[in-house]
């Protein structure tokens, strides 16, 4: 498989807290702080962590949302970060976004056939077959009824509308697709529908995926490999396999052991981390975790630790990694 | 365990809008013992928030339409006056919501905003004894540094401590009964176990009822004793915590069930589905709600569109569903009708 | 807190140099001559002269400005040897058409103004917030479409109409009114109020509409939010969670506007003043632009933005003591 998307030491701040006109911001939210990742042709990469790990903002950046405050973002070798005018707009044909509320995605006074058809007509791009017939084609193939082309957003449910908007992520032919949570605000039932619609989808059209979610357990189900973020870094990322099977940083042993699991009978010793998220404007020092990890020694708060590999398929960044979950 | 402290008897709620009629629930009935946790799961527009004010007493607008019986220790709950519900609320029956941020008032701080609920209840209460009252239900529910977060606004604190303000603000008067509307939803995983933690403590501690609702099943798993699955604004399926996950006697139950994500599952394992979407409540499927996205419903014969299922006894557990317990059986083997 | 408010009134202070200059500017490039126009009837091109370089206006631009600016610092003197006369600090400039100085004029003016905001602002906030609760309480009902109309009423009538209606029919109706004459307060507060009580009212009718809507709206915006359903779900009174929780969430907003209103009112409530015969700072301004008197349309307007802009500041202030969220942001 070849590389579809590379991201080199991309960082991405927001100035917080400017006083007035001329004054210079109090501070900076370090949102998305050195990552490096890369996605495969037809794989999907799965990126968790919770609130305020800067997830949701790496995703805009890499599809050019945001604009990156450094680093690099390769489609084809392009720097998609640098990209301007014309190439931008071909280099966003390759790549495309799924958000996450799929009531404030879709424009209320827009049919369903606008909505799906923009990027044809934002692209100038007019299909052999026409629009109309290729916005039709596409609806379809999300599960949704062709003939439904004149009717409203607030005419589908919740399920429906993500729908919607992913057959208007698939209208320009993408290679990448970026999903921000696509799934999470929606009922259950719906949920799994959504996720394996996104699974067909990825075999039929040969598509790679980002995909982007707080909860381990929906991950384990679309990815190939998972990215753990904490804070604007990544602490660990392995193939799926091996990381839902040998946890080695303490924050991904958290998650997992945080995780609801539907089984009464079953016992399990959980991992219980004490206090919230740091903020994201002052990062603690060192190994930004340490502040809530039972592992943390004198180092951690000294030496932040790098990314290293440690097998073929697997790269943590902590001192201590380890699978042995308890606190002693 | 001891005698109901709650029960609800053919509740049945609408509201009229200027789209029709909104069956919110229909005809629900249960009971909830002292000290029990039931669960009440369902998906958005299953009435399960709808049945929560309810019994809050809080559905007196104009446009409601209640009939039905839910009493609370013998109180007869609608009906009743406002200024009378009035007392409960806050003292006997207590509420938690979903979205923390969002539920306290971001103008006063926390410390008056846990105090006023004391307040309200023992008009006499002298400010010191508020205080302190105050006070011992912060350390209680894990608030950190409390004499001095008690006078900061709610915007300086996390999402995960402003639910623990919510609940302690529940607390403070030892309810009966706390209500609690999807209180994790909006928490990030690593604080939702902090939260379902310490509520499973104060449960066990203090012997108040919860009523837990949610959609998700995992969150029931961990918390509850029985299970009440709502669909559509009717009860579907009341079951032991353990019976509903080894053998469910609906079949909704069986599909929301194999539609939850488990850290059990396969690296990309696709997920069984339930097809189609949960109905309008302007325009229920005659006959049984699910039908039309149930698998099963060919094992039943036409009964199944035309006839309302009434909740009965399938082993230890009721159903609303008119599969017999040997098809009951058979789902459960993962047998499917031919078509 | 303390830096929140210096930083704020800094920021007003470099806001009326800004308008200074814009105002002056302005009134620098309208086609008319202020030495003429002082000039009187019997007028030559040499009295025009002298009179140009009287009152300075031979000097450069930059020169005037300053020389405007001192004399509201400073005060400022006229003329040379017997004729010289000087307005005491702070001097707006002076009216050769009234022979007075610009701030006595204003100042003149001004306690008739105040009298008529201050008394109008406390009906119509009163007025229209009440109205506003009565609409928000009993949404879709009968007393909601009747605020609502009121409203719509008062804000779709002219000022002047409601001033000469009021005037019909109490003045010369009913008769429960004498004919206004503007007595001041500390002369005899009764006769005060008694010449005030009908432009108040027009004042506060037109106006009223405006805070109806925003509180009822507020309201019913405030009433959704999840923090009212735990107030009720606390057991709280209804009064009281109306008070402390609605009404609070729904004020703020009414804050700014009021705030604003109410400084550009104190600019002169022009129509209301000429109906009622009040000699406020409306009148003042009217007859000053028929009569083109220069000096005092340009007092005028800087007193009036320096009203709209210390009003602004105020707002900002008392905004952020009454939401805590913006103080942590300052």
């Amino acid at each position: 498989m070849s590389e579809a998307l590379e991201v080199k030491n991309l960082f991405k701040t927001f100035p917080v807290g400017k006083k007035g006109f001329f004054s210079k911001p109090a501070g900076y939210v370090h949102a998305v702080d050195g990552v490096s990742l890369s996605i495969k042709s037809g794989e999907t990469l799965g990126i968790v962590g919770e609130s305020g790990c800067g997830k949701s903002t790496l995703g805009r950046v890499m599809t050019h949302l945001l604009p990156a405050t450094d680093g690099q973002v390769l489609l084809n070798g392009v720097d998609v970060t640098r990209a301007k005018g014309e190439e931008l707009q071909k280099l966003r044909r390759t790549i495309q976004m799924i958000f996450q509320d799929p009531y404030s995605s879709l424009n209320p006074r827009h049919t369903v056939g606008r909505i799906v058809g923009m990027p044809l007509v934002v692209q100038n791009i007019n299909p052999a077959q026409g629009r109309k017939k290729r916005v039709q084609e596409l609806l379809e193939l999300v599960g949704l009824n062709p003939e439904h082309y004149n009717r409203y957003p607030h005419e589908f449910s919740g399920g429906q509308r993500q729908r919607i908007g992913i057959a208007r992520s698939l209208a320009l032919e993408p290679k990448i697709i970026i999903a921000d949570e696509p799934v999470s605000a929606l009922d259950v039932s719906i949920q799994a529908q959504i996720l394996n619609l996104l699974q067909d989808l990825q075999k039929q059209l040969d598509l790679s995926y980002v995909f982007i979610a707080h909860d381990l357990s929906v991950v384990k189900h679309v990815s190939d490999r998972v990215a753990v973020m904490y804070l604007g870094k990544i602490v660990e990322e392995a193939g799926s396999e091996e990381l839902y099977s040998k946890p080695m940083h303490p924050y991904t042993l958290a998650l997992l052991s945080a995780v609801p699991e539907p089984n009464p009978e079953k016992v399990r010793q959980r991992i219980l981390l004490t206090g919230d998220v740091p903020s994201p404007i002052n990062p603690p020092s060192g190994c930004r975790f340490r502040t809530r990890c039972w592992r943390a020694t004198e180092l951690c708060a000294t030496t932040e630790p790098p990314l290293v590999q440690i097998s073929t398929n697997h790269k943590v960044a902590c001192h201590f990694p380890g699978p042995t979950p308890l606190p002693n | 365990m001891s005698k109901n402290i709650l029960e609800v008897n053919n509740l049945s709620v609408s509201f009229n809008t200027s789209d029709g009629q909104v069956h919110a629930v229909d005809n629900l009935s249960f009971n909830i013992k002292a000290g029990e946790v039931l669960g009440i799961v369902g998906e958005s527009g299953s009435g399960k928030s709808v049945t929560a004010s309810a019994i809050m007493g809080l559905l007196t607008s104009g446009n409601v339409n209640l009939s039905g019986s839910i009493k609370l220790n013998d109180f007869e709950i609608v009906g009743a006056k406002d200024s009378e519900v009035r007392k409960l609320r806050g003292s006997d029956i207590a509420m938690v919501f979903q979205d923390p941020l969002s539920s306290l008032n971001p103008y006063y701080k926390i410390g008056v905003q846990i105090g006023e609920a004391y307040e309200t209840h023992h008009p006499d209460a002298s400010k010191s004894e508020v205080r302190n009252k105050v006070i011992e239900v912060m350390k209680k529910v894990g608030i950190p540094e409390v004499e001095r977060r008690i006078d900061s606004y709610p915007h300086e604190f996390s999402g995960g401590m402003r639910q623990r303000v919510v609940i302690a603000i529940a607390l403070i008067n030892d309810p009966k009964i706390l209500i609690a509307d999807e209180p994790t939803t909006a928490l990030d995983v690593t604080v939702q176990a902090q939260i379902l933690d310490l509520m499973r403590d104060l449960q066990k501690t203090s012997n108040t009822s919860i009523i837990l609702i949610t959609h998700d099943l995992g969150v029931v798993a961990e918390m509850v004793d029985r299970v009440l699955v709502m669909y559509a604004g009717r009860a579907v399926e009341v079951s032991d915590i353990k019976a509903i996950f080894s053998a469910p006697i609906h079949p909704y139950t069986k599909g929301l069930l194999n539609a939850v994500r488990s850290l059990d599952s396969a690296i990309r394992e696709k997920l069984a589905t339930i097809p189609g979407t949960p109905p309008s409540l302007l325009n229920i499927p005659q006959g049984c709600a699910f039908n039309p996205r149930c698998s099963y419903k060919q094992w039943a014969g036409d009964k199944c569109l035309v006839q309302k299922p009434e909740l009965h006894e399938i082993g230890s557990g009721l159903t609303a569903c008119h599969l017999s317990k040997t098809d009951i059986e058979r789902m459960n083997k993962d047998e499917l009708p031919v078509v | 807190m303390a830096r929140f408010v210096v930083r704020r009134l800094a920021f007003m202070i470099f806001l009326l140099a800004i308008v200074s200059i814009a105002t002056f500017l302005l009134f620098s490039v309208l086609p008319v001559d202020p030495a003429s126009l002082s000039c009187g009837q019997h007028c030559t091109p040499e009295k025009i002269a002298a009179n140009r370089i009287r009152l300075g206006y031979d000097q450069p631009l930059i020169n005037q400005y300053f020389t405007f600016m001192k004399g509201i610092f400073a005060g400022r003197s006229y003329g040379e040897g017997a004729q010289a006369f000087s307005c005491p600090a702070p001097s707006f400039g002076y009216s050769y058409y009234r022979g007075q100085c610009v701030t006595e004029m204003i100042t003149n003016a001004l306690p008739a103004t105040i009298s008529l905001t201050i008394g109008s602002a406390i009906i119509w906030l009163t007025m229209g917030i009440g109205l506003g609760v009565i609409s928000a309480m009993n949404k879709g009902k009968i007393q909601d479409r009747v605020s609502t109309g009121l409203a719509i009423f008062g804000l779709s009538m002219p000022t002047f109409f409601i001033g000469l209606l009021l005037i019909y029919v109490f003045i010369i109706w009913l008769q429960i009114f004498p004919f206004p004459s503007y007595t001041h307060f500390l002369d005899n507060p009764f006769k005060w109020a008694q010449a005030l009580v009908l432009p108040w009212f027009t004042v506060a009718i037109v106006s009223a509409a405006l805070y109806t809507r925003l509180t009822r709206d507020g309201m019913l915006e405030t009433m959704s939010e999840d923090y009212v359903r735990l107030a009720i779900a606390k057991g709280l009174p209804r009064r009281k969670v109306l008070v402390r929780y609605v009404l609070r969430g729904a004020i703020t907003p009414i804050v700014t506007i009021a705030g604003l209103d109410i400084a550009v009112l104190l600019g002169g409530a022009i129509i209301t003043e000429s109906v009622f015969g009040l000699p406020g700072m409306g009148r003042l301004a009217l007859n000053s632009v028929t009569d083109s008197d220069l000096p005092v349309i340009v007092g005028i307007t800087l007193i009036t933005a320096f009203f709209v802009v210390v009003a602004n500041a105020l707002v900002d202030i008392l905004y952020a003591s009454l939401d805590p969220r913006v103080r942590l942001e300052s």
